[in-house]
């Protein structure tokens, strides 16, 4: 077998570029997912959250709801995508710290809340984070004992 | 030029990869179906199940998350293309407790050890 120099540089050429040129198909699945025909089949008035938690399973995440009330999240993915990026180093070291709810609410998925009762209010589906985001009141901090 | 090419070669089949990660221990079904709601309290659910991942205040009532996580990688590149495929699956329980910390309602989907290694134009789960 004869490669040309020319093809061989080109080869080599495409090696180096490696490390900042790349590309490929990718999929992710997480968790399994959840039928929208199970959300809608669960009756806002008369679901309650044993129903929920006994057809849907364990949510992936749970939240506080209009005080006493509770939203539960349910998310998956299951994506395949072609993807090319270009990276430049720019720094000797790089770390990532991901949170567990960030990683769940970063999902597509469906939104139950209920009273705290265990009745089912509403459901909504779309993606986590933004029905979080929508949905979910930040508690004030608590006052230290020793403040003025 | 043929040790060239024979380099070359090996680049390109040299990059195949599996790897396995997992998150906190396995969900026991046996322990779980030692949680009764109505009677069993808080510090009995710990006594079984050992101490939640994450605790959610839910206004005077709480939940308690337990989980395991395992997440399988497979892929190969052929010089700068990559093929790779990610399957994450979860052992997940949820515990809620009243304003008394007695357990109302467990929640538990055990799918952990079902991830898998796979290429990414396979859908292995059928989802």
């Amino acid at each position: 077998m004869a490669i040309s120099p020319r093809l061989a540089l080109a080869l080599l050429a495409a090696l180096g570029c490696g490390s900042c040129l790349t590309g490929g198909y990718y999929r992710t699945q997480m968790f399994g997912p959840v039928a929208h025909e199970q959300v809608v089949g669960l009756v806002p008035g008369k679901a309650t959250l044993d129903d929920a938690l006994k057809q849907l399973g364990a949510p992936l995440y749970v939240w506080e709801w209009k005080g006493e009330g509770t939203a539960l999240a349910w998310g998956w993915r299951n994506q395949a995508r072609w993807g090319f990026a270009l990276s430049v180093p720019v720094g000797g070291r790089n770390s990532a710290s991901f949170s567990y709810d960030k990683i769940a609410l970063d999902l597509p998925g469906a939104v139950l809340f209920f009273e705290s009762d265990g009745v089912l209010v509403e459901s909504r589906e779309g993606q986590l984070a933004d029905i979080q985001a929508q949905t979910s009141v930040k508690r004030p901090a608590a006052v230290p004992e020793n403040a003025p | 030029m043929r040790l060239l090419a024979a380099l070359l070669l090996l680049l390109t089949f040299s990059s195949c990869f599996l790897s396995r990660s997992t998150t906190n221990e396995p969900l026991r079904k046996k322990q779980l179906e030692q949680l009764h709601a109505g009677t069993t309290t808080a510090k009995e659910a710990i006594e079984i199940l050992g101490a939640p991942t994450e605790v959610i205040q839910l206004g005077t009532r709480s939940a308690y998350r337990y989980d395991f996580t395992t997440l399988k990688r497979a892929g190969f590149s052929i010089i700068i293309l990559s093929f790779l495929n990610e399957d994450t699956r979860a052992d997940r329980a949820w515990l809620f407790f009243d304003a008394h910390d007695v357990l109302t309602h467990v929640g538990s989907t055990l799918e952990g050890n079902e991830a898998e290694y796979a290429m990414p134009w396979q859908d292995v789960h059928g989802d």
